[in-house]
Order: C-alpha cells, then structure tokens, then sequence
C-alpha cells in the first residue's frame, strides 16, 4: 500500500521518539494505520470552529439530554 | 443444574430478601456451577470461595435484623477482573499487573458493597480490556459456552460467559468500543454501554479514558436496570461523572412501546451484515413492531468516520497509558495488545487533539440527525456468526487491526458519540451461535433503552434459553 506517511518515518520516530524498534513490514502497516486515522482527523479540522473546544463533550451530552426531555 | 440458578437477579434478591432462598444456598449453587464450567470455558481469574460463602452467611444473617437491606442483598455476582479493591489483586487480564494490588477500591464496588452483593470472584477479560475476541495469553483463552471452539466477545469476555452459563446473577464489564456488548452478543446475554459520564470510572483500570465506560452484564433487562440503579450517578472522585439525577430505570418498565420510533439505519450497520443476522435483525423489528412501535428507515452521519476518529483516541491514550512498559518489557505483552497500541506512537497530538476537539460536534449532528427522526436507533452487534477462535488467532501483527475493524464496526461509534448502547440477545444463527441487537439511544436515555428492550423480552424467550455445558 502507498501511503503519504513513509514507512521510514515511522521506523525513524519510533527509534528516536519512543526507543522502539520496528521491521520495514510492521513500520509499512504502522503508516497505514497512521494515515486512515490522520486523514479521518483532517477531514473533521475542515468543518471545525476556531472556538471549538474539547472539554465541551461532557456538558454537550448533558444539554442535548436536557432538550430532548423539553420537547 | 441446580433450579436456584434459573432465576434471574432480580428473582434471586426477592428470594432472599422474602427468605425463601437464603443467600448461602444461591452461594453455594454459583460456585457448583462454576466448578463445573471453569475447566471448559475458563472464565475466572480468581475464584474467592471461602469469603463469598462468609459474606452470603452474614448477609443471611442481617435479614433477622430490622436493618434495611439493599437492592442487591446477597446477590452472589462476579466481575471482570479491572475493578480495584484496596489491597486486593487486579490483573487486568495482564501478565504485567499479574501482582498487582491497588490502593484504593472502585466507587462502583463500594456502591455494590453497600447494597449488599457478594463477590464471587475476578473474571477473565482481555488483556488491558484490549480485544473484542476473548483471546488471553496469559491466563488462557476465555471460551464461548454455546461452543467452546468458537470466541466469547470481548473485552469483558468473562462476565459474558459467567453470566450465560449461570456462574452469577450478574457482573460488570466495561465498555471502550464494544466491550460489554460483544461478549454479551456472543453469549446471549442484556449487556450495557451507558451514556459516557453516566457510572463513576474510578479504580478500574484504563484503557482510554476519555471513552471507558462501566457497563453490566446481565440475563434481563430489569436485572441491567437494577444493577445500573446501584452503581450510577455522580462521583466526586471522577471530574467526568455526570450530577445528572439517575432515574428508578424498573419504574421504565411499563412493557409498553406503542407509538415509540424505531430507527434501522440504511448505512453502515448492515453492509458486512450475514443472511442470518439479518433474519434475526428482522425478526426482532417484527415484535416490536407488533408492539405498536413505528420502524422508520434512515441515513445516519457517517459511522466509519467515527470509527476512525475513535481510534485516534484509544489508540493514543492507550499508547500513553503503556508507553513506558512497551518500551521497558515488550516480552510481557501479547502481540494483539501490542498490534493494537503501537499505532497510537505514531499519531501527532495535534492528530489526537483534533478529534477528541470534533467530539462535541459530531456528537450533536448525529444526535440532531438520527434523534429528531426516531426514538431509538436499532441495529446489529456484530454483523457475522460468532466466529471461531481459530478463524481471529492472528498469525502476525497485521492480521490485528483488520479484525478488530470486522469485529467492532459497529460498536465503536456509539462510543466516540458517548450515546448510551444496549445489547440484546435475538436468536441464533447457523452456526448455534447467539445473535443480538443493539439499541442506541440519546445521552442519558437509559430509561428508555430499557423500556424497548424489556418489553421485548416480555415476549421472547432467547434470555431465557441457556448453554448446554
């Protein structure tokens, strides 16, 4: 499989950034595995708003409960 | 097969609680049981007989008193092996954490402490709750009492077993994406996944944090109700549990779901979808159907992409989590947990960041999308026959994550939406395997997740139907 994300990239930062040792086979796997889920994220920063913020998630569930029960 | 253990949770706390069934016989009856079953499906970890049986005499003995007894007096039930009790081994279903004693004990073990149940044991899961299979290293793989050959789900792969066979009333799994409602798929039994912040997750064992739930597993609906009635709401020891008030979910069991909507989802859910796990999806549409409720076809916003940014999140919390020891003693891991958590070395913070930012969102357009149509949505657990051991063995570390992808399609997306989730068993298929549905709801809908799934069971008998072993 050809991916953007190189199988030596992922060999390099796992040596340098974790102290992990990877074969040429696994680090192919790796960036594939690696690319489904960045391209996934780059998709949603399309649709984001600069105010959106993480921690929201909680109180979201919480109104969207509460509405739902107003209707 | 003693006639004690044909009752369901419920059933056995109104023996006890009426002293017609002590709480020593019922006991007593789970641990034959589980002698019995143990060398075939080696679904505990730890068996704590001689405790259970003083705690089932004291618990005997407390109902001569005036003392008010609570909801799940003497109620012999068993867990997977993640909750923490101060002082008392919690393996994880790891070699790593084979020694392992916390010091502090779960808010929801205190909570089943103070209504009374007795702790029958730790049950088998997947290594660090990180397999949908069963499959453990470790302490050997958990297999499926319908037919041995064949996996029981996981991670919670024990408390489905234990529960299937009649080893327990009831037990508590733990739901990151899919983990309650696999197994309890697998074996024929109600599982739940609560909304996210719904149980305190305080003193079990992580796996992502920012999707692990508490769920139970149990053979009825009411049971699941009575159990979540015990261990949900607010926890001042975890800053993500909800204040919301928690509901009397029994009182949501009026067996009537005239007029309510239920969604089947025209995308997704059954692309990789067997013959008879859509027989069975059909039939359990007809009876609730022929119970007054309208069945309404609809897209959904796209759950592959939830599936994906899901995985950006357990796969870098979890690599987190285990970093240090993966680097330190990889040998003492098991090549599924390392296949599965590597990924998460390699995926930018802004990368994870980002998704856990999308969350919200996401979250309110699906809910704005699918909740405004239907009521609940209804779709399958797994989409083929419980598959064998042997055919989800990977040979390599590549083998993992399309298996994984196969078997969790379906269930990770209520995860990263933090939507409540209820397995419900619906038949079998070819292969003598159980098949289940899932019935997905609004945050913090419980209640009526409930209501649909035990007015269901109030006129079937596929709860009722145990394995022959």
């Amino acid at each position: 499989m050809t991916t953007r994300i190189q199988p030596d990239l992922i060999a390099l930062e796992a040596a340098q950034l974790h102290d992990l040792k990877l074969d040429p086979k696994r680090a192919t796997e790796l960036a594939a595995d690696v690319q489904r889920v960045c391209d996934a994220a780059a998709g949603v920063c399309q649709e984001a708003d600069f105010n959106d913020e993480p921690s929201r998630f909680t109180s979201t569930l919480a109104r969207l409960a509460v509405a739902k029960a107003r209707e | 097969m003693s006639e004690i253990l044909s009752l369901s949770l419920t059933q056995i706390a109104a023996a006890i609680r009426a002293k017609k069934i002590s709480s020593l016989e019922a006991t007593r009856a789970c641990f034959e049981r589980m002698h019995e079953i143990q060398p075939k499906t080696n679904c505990y970890i730890a068996i704590e007989e001689e405790e259970a049986l003083k705690a089932a005499r004291a618990a005997d003995r407390m109902r001569g008193k005036s003392a008010r007894l609570g909801a799940l007096h003497g109620v012999p039930l068993a867990h997977k092996d993640m909750y923490y009790r101060k002082g008392r081994i919690s393996t994880g279903g790891s070699k790593i954490l084979r020694d392992y004693r916390p010091d502090i004990t779960a808010t929801v073990v205190e909570r089943m402490q103070r209504a009374g149940a007795v702790w029958l044991g730790n049950l088998n899961m997947a290594e660090f709750a990180a397999n949908p299979t069963g499959h453990n290293d470790h302490f050997g793989h958990c297999r499926n009492p319908w037919n041995t050959d064949h996996i029981t789900g996981g991670s919670s792969s024990g408390s489905g077993v234990a529960v299937a066979a009649r080893a327990c009333y009831g037990s508590l799994g733990s739901d990151t994406g899919g983990s309650v409602r696999l197994p309890a798929a697998a074996n024929g039994v109600v599982g739940l996944k609560p909304t996210y912040g719904r149980i305190s997750r305080h003193g079990i064992m992580p796996r992502s944090w920012s999707l692990d739930t508490v769920g139970p597993l149990t053979r009825t609906v009411r049971d699941c109700a009575r159990m979540m009635k015990v261990i949900a709401g607010a926890d001042a020891n975890d800053s993500t549990c909800s204040t919301q008030k928690v509901p009397d979910y029994e009182q949501a069991l009026t067996g009537k779901i005239r007029g309510l909507k239920i969604g089947v989802p025209l995308n997704h859910y059954y692309e990789e979808a067997s013959e008879d796990v859509r027989g069975c999806m059909t039939a359990s549409l007809d009876i609730l159907k022929s119970l007054g409720a309208r069945i309404v076809e609809l897209e959904v916003p796209d759950p592959q992409r939830l599936f994906d940014l899901s995985n950006a999140v357990t796969q870098a919390e979890s690599a987190a989590i285990h970093g240090r020891w993966m680097r330190e003693r990889p040998q003492d891991y098991s090549m599924m947990m390392l296949a599965r958590t590597e990924p998460g070395f390699h995926i930018p913070a802004t990368v994870y960041l980002q998704a856990l930012n999308a969350r919200p969102r996401l979250s309110e357009e699906f809910i704005a999308s699918v909740f405004r149509k239907v009521d609940v949505l209804h779709a399958p657990v797994m989409p083929m026959p419980v598959p064998t051991i042997e055919e989800t063995t990977p040979r390599e570390a590549g083998d993992v994550q399309p298996m994984i992808r196969r078997l969790t399609r379906n269930n990770r997306p209520a995860n990263f939406l933090g939507i409540p989730a209820l397995s419900m068993p619906a038949g079998f298929s070819a292969n003598g395997l159980p098949v289940a549905f899932q019935l997905m709801g609004l945050p913090f809908s419980e209640a009526l997740l409930f209501q649909v799934g035990d007015a269901y069971q109030r006129i079937t008998d596929w709860h009722t139907r145990a394995p022959r072993i």
